[in-house]
């Protein structure tokens, strides 16, 4: 190639590429932000995401929990901590056990839900509630009766609760 | 003498007041240009910043009034707000006096700029010529800023744009000259007046001036790709890293003048000015430089900083070489038509 030819392909170059880039650039200034203003909007999560732990009472307002420990054996963190003692007036067949102490340490906790599908009973779930930041690693260890507050049942899961309640054996053999 | 802008902008409503005091008349541009250039700059770092949050595919300011059109303003008093610095093995009087050499040619640049018809402070008939020689001015400050605040990156910085700025100089005044030519005059009006059917931009020499210009000016005023003497990873913050409160501000603002200097330079020589099908014409010469402003923006998000061969190789061997051919085709244009006018 000539030196002028070569001199003129750089100049087409230069000319041809930064036409293309500003066309890609440009593009992006017609689209849509992607900025999603955080504390004035959200953007919407699926119901089944993992957040933070929760555990699910019946309707007297009594964790289901059976204090099993499947939950706690589960957990590749170790970061679940439980401690139960006999329970005088158990209020059903299968919560025998008083859950003492129940507590997730969520800053170590890394939110794989292994957890939740070891729970025998559905107690233990994750919702979708990522906004629970603290001051200090402390208040980051979850009791259940603050940041595992109870989540209510549905009303579907409140009726397939009552029905396990009349069948025992039933309801027994199925978790078995 | 009475300037064009008085004239015709508050004309029969200052009239008994010129004749009273008649030095208003070299006060009253001055004023006028100063509070553009005041509002324009807040104006267009407001602009810029949304622009470049857009293409970026973010949102940029929000929160200060609508769509966060007060930002601009409460950053404007912060930067008041600091204190005034001067390091102490700086050069006091240069560093002092530095930011002012930068920002006084950016206002007198718009002495010559036709706003709109008789909007002109002074129609000098060597308005382009005088318009080199004032551009040119910028580089000393831009060197004395960088060499007063005693700092390396500062004076880097400060050689990159005595270098940078001294290179474009050529090719923008070599395609300036291709106007000069083809309007047959270096008055501004005049130039704006030649193109009335046709702007210059549409004939072949004149895309080519404009495109030699218009690359030369993203230099000469040191905007992405061109921005070595400011290259905030290379040098913090160029030439004014020491410079603090105010003064910063005045470089910044000085910054921003040029910017829409050149854009209005640009509407002027190539777009035929305040020229347009309908409507007022300084709303054209408006719209025209606000285009450009907006291309300065694009271009500067769309390409990464050149390296400083690179830029002075892009100057020397190739702006430099394509404007005397340019001219060449020029001279060949007139040719052509001053041969068909002959018959």
């Amino acid at each position: 190639m000539s030196p002028l030819g070569r001199f003129w392909k750089h100049v087409r170059d230069a000319l041809v590429t930064t036409a293309k880039g500003m066309r890609v650039t440009i593009h992006y200034f017609f689209r849509a932000p992607n900025t999603v203003q955080y504390p004035y909007e959200r953007i919407d999560i699926s119901p089944r995401w993992r957040g933070r732990h929760r555990q699910r009472v019946d309707e007297n307002g009594i964790p289901l929990c059976i204090g099993c420990k499947s939950c706690a054996r589960a957990c590749p963190d170790g970061c679940i901590h439980i401690e139960t003692s006999k329970n005088p007036n158990p209020p059903d067949k299968r919560r025998r056990l008083k859950i003492d102490v129940f507590t997730i340490d969520l800053a170590r906790c890394m939110y794989c839900g292994l957890c939740v599908e070891a729970c025998p009973v559905d107690c233990l779930v994750m919702v979708p509630d990522y906004e629970y930041c603290t001051y200090t690693l402390e208040e980051m260890v979850a009791d259940w009766q603050t940041q595992l507050r109870p989540e209510p049942l549905s009303e579907l899961e409140l009726e397939l609760l009552r029905k396990k309640e009349e069948q025992p054996a039933e309801a027994q053999a199925q978790t078995q | 003498m009475r300037s064009g802008l008085i004239e015709s902008f508050v004309g029969r409503l200052v009239e008994p007041l010129v004749h009273r005091f008649p030095w208003i008349t070299y006060i009253a541009p001055v004023v006028i240009i100063l509070g553009l250039i005041a509002v324009a700059v807040l104006l267009i770092i407001y602009f810029e910043r949304k622009v470049s949050a857009h293409i970026q595919s973010r949102l940029g300011p929000m929160h200060h009034g609508p769509h966060g059109i007060i930002q601009t303003f409460a950053d404007a008093l912060k930067l008041l707000h600091k204190e005034d610095l001067i390091p102490e093995c700086a050069d006091r009087a240069l560093m002092i006096i530095a930011p002012f050499v930068v920002f006084i040619p950016a206002v007198m640049v718009y002495v010559v700029i036709p706003f709109g018809p008789g909007w002109i402070v002074r129609d000098l008939n060597i308005g382009v010529l005088y318009l080199c020689a004032v551009t040119a001015i910028t580089t000393l400050g831009v060197l004395s800023g960088g060499w007063a605040g005693n700092n390396k990156w500062s004076l880097l910085g400060g050689l990159r744009a005595a270098a940078q700025v001294i290179s474009y100089e050529i090719p923008m005044v070599l395609s300036m000259i291709v106007v000069v030519m083809l309007a047959g005059s270096m008055s501004m009006v005049k130039i704006v007046e030649a193109q009335n059917p046709v702007p210059f931009v549409l004939y072949p020499c004149g895309l080519v001036a404009f495109l030699t210009y218009f690359t030369s000016a993203l230099a000469e005023v040191c905007r992405n790709p061109f921005d070595l003497p400011e290259a905030e990873s290379e040098l913090v913050a160029g030439y004014h890293t020491e410079y603090t409160g105010f003064r910063f501000a005045i470089f910044f603002m000085a910054e921003f003048a040029n910017v829409m200097a050149v854009s209005m330079i640009a509407a002027t020589l190539f777009f035929g000015g305040w020229l347009g099908p309908f409507g007022p014409s300084v709303l054209w010469f408006a719209a025209k430089t606000v285009l450009f402003i907006f291309v300065f923006m694009w271009i500067k998000w769309t390409l990464p900083r050149l390296r400083i061969d690179q830029l002075l190789r892009v100057a020397w061997l190739g702006l430099i070489p394509i404007c005397l051919a340019n001219i060449g085709l020029a001279v060949a244009v007139l040719a052509l038509k001053a041969y068909i006018v002959a018959g």
